[in-house]
């Protein structure tokens, strides 16, 4: 059965029992042996650089959320598009689908400076990193949901002569949702690296920016602050992608660690 | 009841002559025999207008093949195989084939409704949706499920999946139903309430209706003739009459005759498999069993 959407505090209890835990050992840990806050800060020096820096950390959040975004998007924008070429163009996809797992061994980070060099500072360049590394994994998961649609199913819908397109358009693309989804999911998390990776190799604004400036100035608690965000942001969109998955594949089983049989 | 059934039983709808079947490169499929490409060879099978007969053998003998070429989806590579006095994708075109299949194979996003209807919008959208549903809804009653018209797949029991997929083949108006294995994924229970389903479905619209089964109690049960079908090489070996008179149901498991037809059947289907019984043990056995009794 479908369940419901909204936060369930008992589900989340045991993590958040064992997170406030672990918080208080590091934090009892860091004055007890007294470690520098330049090195390791405390918890609660965190804290105060998130409270201290809010206006600036809210800045480059926007940045560093928009880059997400609109790279994620054109991520699975490609990736289902490429997916669906493979499958609806046989030639093309016996030519594409090699080269595409051969580009999968370029270690896409490495890429960043150049991006930086051909389209400048600002959004573009994070934006064309965030495709190269995020439109995999949804090419590959549409793939499997378009592919995974029964064989005789399929003999059935022949045998009433249906055509490749309608076979297409009504069964393997529905089909192929719930697995979209879950390439989403992967390809969101990678969004957000690719953003990050993106801002450390040129950028003048953003949560990778941040990073990068303060750790130059020493400032370790504002490194870790920064770092916060940045795992605020993509647990927020983590969830906005579930929250999606939910609306369009009301269908499809959920797998929910939490609600294991 | 019988007499009508010999009364309409004067044409012959499905009729395969010296049929081979294959599919390209299938020879290196192990199992397949005679060193070709064929999976079946030297096939005769005629199927009179309203019957109900199954092919029963064991598996990988090219029942679900022989199946795929009478609804049209694999071709000849010999003989002649004719389905309402046409070629089979001919008629598959006609509409005059539905077909059924061990796992259901519904649409996990549509409702029975829908899936009820979904071959016959592919085949026929100009049909209309409203038009595609009053007919889908038709037979999703005629199989049992008046109520469960809204019910997505996971919301409903095997059987009642199953019953969804015969309802889809029905919506297509067919003279034929194919039927592969269909409750071959059911409990005992309800594998035999499907087998009074279909019984009920047959006697009601006069379908003709070609049933693979593992099971020799469903061949006997349904059916007027039973095919044994044999492997190496794939072919016909025989064909049993069961002598029992319409309407069946559960009472005629006690038949005599139901007991006898189900020995000759198993001895046929040992033989069948490479063991070497004499068929003609069979009625004796089936007779001296019953004298036991
Ligand atoms: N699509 C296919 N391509 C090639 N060989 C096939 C295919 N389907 C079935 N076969 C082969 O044809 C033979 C008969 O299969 P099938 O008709 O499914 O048997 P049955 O339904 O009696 O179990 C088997 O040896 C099987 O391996
Ligand atoms: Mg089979």
């Amino acid at each position: 059965m479908s369940r419901p959407a909204q936060f369930r505090f008992l589900d989340a209890a045991p993590s958040l029992i064992l997170g406030v835990i672990l918080i208080g050992l590091w934090e009892a840990a860091i004055h007890l042996l007294d470690v520098n806050a330049f090195v390791v800060p405390a918890p609660s020096s965190i804290a105060i650089s998130l409270v201290q820096n809010a206006a600036l950390l809210a800045e480059a959040t926007l940045v560093t959320a928009k880059e997400v975004l609109v790279g994620f998007v054109l991520a699975t924008l490609c990736g289902a598009a490429l997916a669906l070429l493979i499958v609806r163009f046989r030639m093309l996809g016996r030519a594409l689908y090699p080269i595409i797992v051969l580009f999968q061994t370029v270690p896409k980070v490495a890429l960043a400076p150049i991006f930086i060099l051909w389209f400048g500072y600002d959004l573009s360049p994070k934006v064309m990193l965030i495709v190269v590394i995020a439109f995999f994994p949804v090419t590959l998961d549409m793939l499997a949901g378009l592919q995974s649609v029964d064989p005789g199913l399929v003999a059935l819908m022949r045998s009433v002569s249906a055509r490749d397109n309608d076979i297409l358009l009504r069964v393997r693309i529905p089909n192929a949702l719930p697995h979209l989804m879950a390439g989403m999911k992967i390809a969101i998390t990678l969004s957000v690296i690719g953003a990050i990776v993106g801002e450390f190799a040129g950028a003048s604004a953003g949560l990778g920016y941040t990073i990068q400036f303060a750790s130059t100035q020493l400032d370790t608690p504002m490194v870790f602050a920064a770092l916060v965000v940045v795992s605020v942001v993509g647990v927020a969109f983590y969830y906005l992608i579930e929250l999606l998955e939910r609306a369009v594949t009301p269908w499809a089983p959920k797998f929910d660690p939490a609600h294991q049989h | 009841m019988r007499v009508v059934a010999e009364q309409r039983a004067t044409d012959i709808l499905i009729s395969a002559e010296d049929l081979a079947l294959g599919y390209p490169g299938s020879a290196a499929f192990p199992g397949t025999t005679g060193g070709g490409t064929n999976v079946i060879e030297h096939v005769d099978l005629k199927v009179r207008r309203g019957a109900i007969v199954s092919l029963i053998g064991p598996s990988g003998c090219g029942k679900s093949t022989l199946l795929k070429a009478i609804a049209g989806l694999v071709a000849p590579t010999g003989g002649t195989i004719r389905v309402g006095g046409t070629t089979p994708s001919e008629a598959a075109r006609r509409r005059q084939v539905g077909m059924v299949l061990q796992d259901a194979t519904l649409l996990p996003w549509k409702s029975a409704l829908d899936n009820a209807g979904f071959l016959l919008s592919l085949a026929a959208p100009e049909l209309g949706r409203a038009e595609i549903r009053r007919r889908a809804g038709e037979n999703l009653r005629l199989v049992g499920l008046e109520g469960a018209e809204g019910k997505l797949p996971r919301q409903l029991s095997g059987g009642m999946k199953q019953r969804v997929a015969i309802a889809r083949a029905l919506t297509l108006s067919p003279e034929i139903l194919l039927l592969d294995e269909p409750f071959g994924a059911l409990d005992a229970i309800t594998r035999e309430e499907m087998s009074y389903l279909l019984l009920e479905i047959w006697e009601r619209t006069q379908k003709t209706i070609v049933l693979v089964t593992h099971s020799i109690d469903e061949a006997v049960l349904l059916c007027s003739d039973v095919h044994v079908m044999g492997a190496r090489p794939a072919r016909i070996i025989e064909r049993v009459t069961v002598p029992l008179p319409y309407p069946r149901d559960q009472h005629s498991f006690e038949d005599a005759r139901f007991r006898e037809t189900e020995a000759v059947l198993r001895e046929h289907l040992l033989a069948s498999h490479g063991r070497a019984h004499a068929p003609q043990r069979a009625a004796n056995q089936g007779a001296a069993n019953r004298g036991a009794a």
